[in-house]
């Protein structure tokens, strides 16, 4: 079939691509002027060196590392006993709990960190550093809930048979054989979680309590006393991890299969 | 040293396989034919282990392994698509079930490289999974299995994923490997041909039951009911009534005549099903000098397939299917459609069979 060319498709795109992009160019751009209101003032790379001489940037950039990967590690392992446990019993399980699972991913996260927040307040955790990798584990979780689904789904279900007619027994098959072949899937699932936890602003806000700053954090508490260039180079090396760990993530197949869905 | 199923049945609620009694020998190559849902999987899956039996006993070189789990029987199966583990190279996937037995490294290699040897792929070792074709698929799956030395092997429709010319010379390979190893070959297939050209022996299944036991030439010469005789193979049935009897025959009268029936020891019911196979009856010109069975009809329809033609033949509101091999055919007149023609056939080639089901034998 021939394709329609029709010109206001192409200029839908484009208003589309320049709504979403013509504000990041901008940050960028600011990030490397002199004089952010002055495009004349010239362009350099000041503001980026004296972010990274200060400690305000390497200090919450080493933390949201650490919780990302604490949170991705914690929220691999739950949704890889949940997938590998459920697809077990999938015959007998009602669709239902595939929505309890679905349910956090739908839920606002005001009300996923707001929920978060009361229930550690209640049992008496005091708000800090496991606090916010809790929280990041238990709502990405369900994220790479299924994406491990969709990956056993594929896999075929005589291969664990086989393993058990070559003299598997328990725990041999998973490790020998279901496991190597949904590796592609965990990591696509860790670093899908790492990237949500490292771009989450809300539930950590929600759950950090004082003293413990994230970059999310540190960008919008360095909002607050006003717009700076430090801020610019702060929001332009945010944007560059974040892509990354994205064009990481599209790159790898089950990765990219998720977002597709998701959007 | 053979495998014996002593009324093995299963129950799903929805599905049962009835009790199956059979003894298979050691070396045999015993195959389980009949339509989807008729119950050979599942028999074959209660072999393996795969299921647990609801009732009776799977004995093995005289020892109940009934109760054994699939890990501990000396029986391996070939899987339908294979299931072959895609992370492992091949040499890794025909090693599996040696490493896991924990043999020392060099008896290893040197069994999984007689493995790939036998199945004709031993420079194919190191070749990862998703860069074979289904017969070199098929290949790996055997040696994957046959490298335990299993008492027996178990085969899950393997041809029914390769393509049609393909299938045929795997089959070829199939019997010839069984001979070579001398394991029992158990074989599910819905294929007839298949079941007739590869195996010793054959049990018919339908709606979980099992119909008849024999070799391919009792089972296609002697089948037990009009579901076995159509299965395998084509028919032609007349059904009809007992009118007379000659001595060592029965006249037998039918809406296209009256036909020559001979007994074969045992009474006849009132009505009975004469089965003729379409190569068992003679495709004749004229009726010139022919006595016995015959029947006058027109040709509705031919196809030259080579070694043989095969005729509809119309007589009254019945449709024959006559088979004529090549060489006879060259012989004589060719015919065409509107043609008419007389079908013969002699007493002894025709099947009787009770008009309904079977007639005990």
């Amino acid at each position: 079939m021939k394709p329609v060319r029709n010109p206001l498709v192409a200029i839908v795109f484009w208003m589309v691509i320049g709504l979403l992009y013509l504000p990041l160019l901008n940050l960028i751009m600011q990030a490397f002027l002199v004089d952010p209101r002055n495009i004349g003032s010239g362009f350099s790379t000041i503001w980026l060196r004296k972010l990274f001489a200060s400690d305000a940037f390497w200090r919450p950039l080493v933390t949201s590392i650490e919780i990302g990967v604490l949170a991705a590690t914690t929220a691999v392992a739950v949704a890889t006993f949940g997938a590998v446990g459920l697809s077990r019993v999938r015959s007998t399980l009602p669709p239902a709990v595939q929505t309890l699972i679905l349910l956090p991913i739908l839920l606002p996260e005001v009300i996923t960190g707001l929920s978060l927040l009361i229930f550690f307040l209640l049992i008496r955790v005091e708000l800090g550093f496991f606090t916010v990798v809790l929280a990041h584990a238990s709502f990405s979780a369900s994220f790479v809930y299924f994406i491990l689904v969709e990956q056993l789904r594929k896999l075929d279900p005589q291969m664990e048979e086989a393993a058990q007619d070559l003299g598997a027994r328990g725990s041999q098959i998973f490790w020998k054989v279901t496991f190597p072949n949904i590796i592609p899937g965990l990591m696509g699932g860790w670093l899908l979680a790492f990237t949500l936890s490292f771009d989450d602003f809300l539930i950590s806000f929600f759950t950090s309590g004082a003293g413990l700053t994230t970059l999310p954090l540190k960008i919008y508490s360095m909002m607050r006393i006003g717009i700076s260039p430090e801020l610019n180079a702060l929001s332009f090396v945010m944007i560059c991890i974040s892509f990354s760990l994205v064009i990481t993530l599209l790159s790898k197949e089950q990765g990219r299969e998720w977002v597709l869905k998701s959007s | 040293m053979s495998l014996r199923l002593d009324g093995l049945s299963k129950n799903f609620g929805e599905f049962q396989l009835e009790p199956v009694s059979l003894t298979i020998e050691k070396g045999e190559f015993f195959s389980l034919l009949g339509p989807s849902g008729c119950g050979k999987t599942t028999l074959l899956r209660l072999v393996g282990g795969f299921a647990t039996p609801s009732t009776g006993k799977i004995i093995l070189n005289e020892r109940d392994i009934t109760q054994l789990p699939s890990y501990e029987r000396s029986i391996h199966t070939v899987f339908q698509r294979y299931a072959l583990f895609p992370h492992l190279n091949v040499f890794d996937n025909v090693a599996f079930g040696l490493r896991l037995k924990k043999l020392p490294r060099a008896m290893i290699l040197d069994k999984v490289n007689d493995a790939l040897k036998l199945v004709e792929i031993g420079d194919l070792g190191t070749r990862r999974i998703q860069n074979l074709s289904g017969g070199q698929m098929q290949r790996v799956a055997l040696a994957r299995a046959l490298v335990n030395q299993p008492q027996v092997l178990l085969l899950d429709e393997p041809l029914s994923a390769l393509d049609p010319a393909l299938r045929v010379r795997m089959r070829d390979e199939l019997k010839a490997l069984c001979r070579k190893v001398g394991a029992t070959f158990l074989f599910v297939t819905h294929d007839q041909e298949e079941a007739l050209q590869l195996s010793d022996r054959l049990a018919v299944f339908r709606d979980g039951r099992c119909l008849q036991v024999g070799t391919p030439k009792d089972i296609y010469e002697d089948p037990a009911d009009s579901f076995v005789a159509s299965f395998i193979g084509s028919t032609n049935t007349i059904v009809g009534e007992i009118a007379e009897d000659l001595g060592d025959f029965v006249a037998l009268q039918s809406a296209l005549g009256n036909f020559r029936v001979k007994k074969n020891g045992h009474p006849y019911p009132k009505s009975i099903s004469l089965i003729l196979r379409p190569e068992k009856m003679r495709l004749l010109r004229s009726r010139a000098g022919v006595q016995g069975n015959l029947v006058e009809g027109q040709v509705a329809e031919l196809s030259y397939l080579g070694s043989r033609t095969e005729y509809t033949v119309k007589t009254l509101d019945f449709l024959f299917k006559v088979f004529e091999p090549e060489l006879e055919r060259s012989r004589k007149r060719s015919l065409n459609i509107g043609d008419k023609v007389y079908l013969s056939w002699r007493p002894e080639d025709a099947i009787v069979l009770g008009s309904h089901g079977g007639l005990q034998h």
